[in-house]
């Protein structure tokens, strides 16, 4: 770079590229790689409705604001902010709407000290979904407590039982009913 | 060459592998869900992203379609959301053995392990089908009550 070579140059010095520089239209040579090494890519000439800037004094490089920081402030900025909202996780739903929809605790204890021991399990596995109630309070005791009824399907409402499980008591057992019928069973993982 | 920019190329060049990094964080943690096949009972041939000439199927029987017109979908119950077939979730839940939900039509769902009430994504029209599980392994169609909608659905 030239000493005195500004970010912007003004035109006077892009006329020394184009000695027959015409303000109107491209100038073939516009387009074609530079004939001698240069560290500026020349710019054609524009017209311009506002009077030269060379007409004007130029400011000395001291007195101009720092273009060229401040920009890279805005675009590092701006790239940040972008990674910024692709990084962060979604933000979660307030507390109060959580809890009031969930349906985690018992409705009714049953039996506390109430565990599903390993053997009772496997013969619980065993039955197959839609048989009678009555099969699966064969095998099992009364549970450990009820969760509260809930109605899944249109016109039916669903009774669910809880088991601790006695060899992982942090995992329950649920079980749900329709109509006096066993409609099947799952497993809830982290429970107190 | 010196660039025609008006601005510092370096912020970006900083800037760049960080988002790239962001991104795939995100993507990663998304595709670990495996996806769930449902096996339906009723052995109907349309199912959603069937296709008819060069139409998808968005619906078929036994869903439910709701116009949410961007609206917010909820999780009903604590469960886990799984991608199925042609760009619907299942969503399942051990407080409620033996149903299985099938939403279609949710744009960029939330996958994996979520609360109730929890947000799973949004959609336009969605085809909502609550299903039940049969002794055989398959899941039977039958008719979501109103209840468990309005949780899903819920402002």
């Amino acid at each position: 770079m030239t000493p005195h070579h500004p970010r912007n140059p003004t035109r006077e010095q892009y006329t020394s590229y184009f000695p027959d520089a015409r303000t109107s239209g491209a100038y073939p040579t516009d387009f074609a790689p530079p004939s001698r090494p240069t560290s500026v890519m020349p710019r054609p000439p524009v017209a311009r409705s506002q009077p030269a800037r060379a007409a004007t004094p130029r400011r000395s490089r001291a007195a101009q604001p720092p273009r060229r920081s401040r920009n890279a402030w805005l675009a590092g900025g701006g790239m940040l902010a972008l990674a910024a909202l692709v990084v962060v996780p979604k933000p979660s739903l307030p507390q109060a709407e959580q809890s009031a929809s969930a349906n985690v605790v018992c409705q009714e204890t049953i039996k506390s000290e109430s565990v599903l021991s390993r053997a009772e399990l496997s013969k619980l596995l065993a039955i197959a979904e839609r048989a009678p109630k009555a099969d699966i309070q064969a095998v099992i005791d009364e549970p450990y407590c009820t969760l509260p009824p809930v109605n899944v399907r249109a016109g039916v409402v669903s009774n669910r039982e809880a088991y601790p499980l006695e060899f992982n008591p942090q995992t329950w057992f649920i079980v749900l009913y329709e109509d006096g019928e066993y409609a099947g069973f799952d497993f809830s993982f982290e429970r107190d | 060459m010196r660039s025609r920019l008006p601005f510092n190329l370096k912020p970006f060049k900083l800037a760049g592998p960080l988002l790239l990094l962001g991104l795939t964080a995100c993507t990663l943690t998304q595709a670990q869900v495996p996806p769930r096949n449902i096996p339906i009972h009723q052995n109907w041939v349309l199912q959603p992203g069937s296709k008819v000439g060069d139409f998808s199927v968005v619906g078929s029987l036994g869903d439910v379609s709701i116009d949410l017109d961007g609206h917010k979908i909820k999780a009903p119950f604590d469960g886990q959301v799984q991608p199925a077939e042609h760009d619907c979730i299942a969503f399942t839940s051990p407080e409620i053995p033996a149903y299985l939900f099938r939403l279609c039509g949710v744009t960029r769902p939330r996958l994996g392990d979520v609360k109730a009430g929890t947000v799973i994504g949004r959609g336009d029209v969605l085809q909502f089908a609550a299903m039940r599980r049969q002794p055989d392994g398959t899941w039977a169609m039958v008719e979501p009550a109103i209840d468990v909608l309005e949780k899903t659905f819920a402002k």
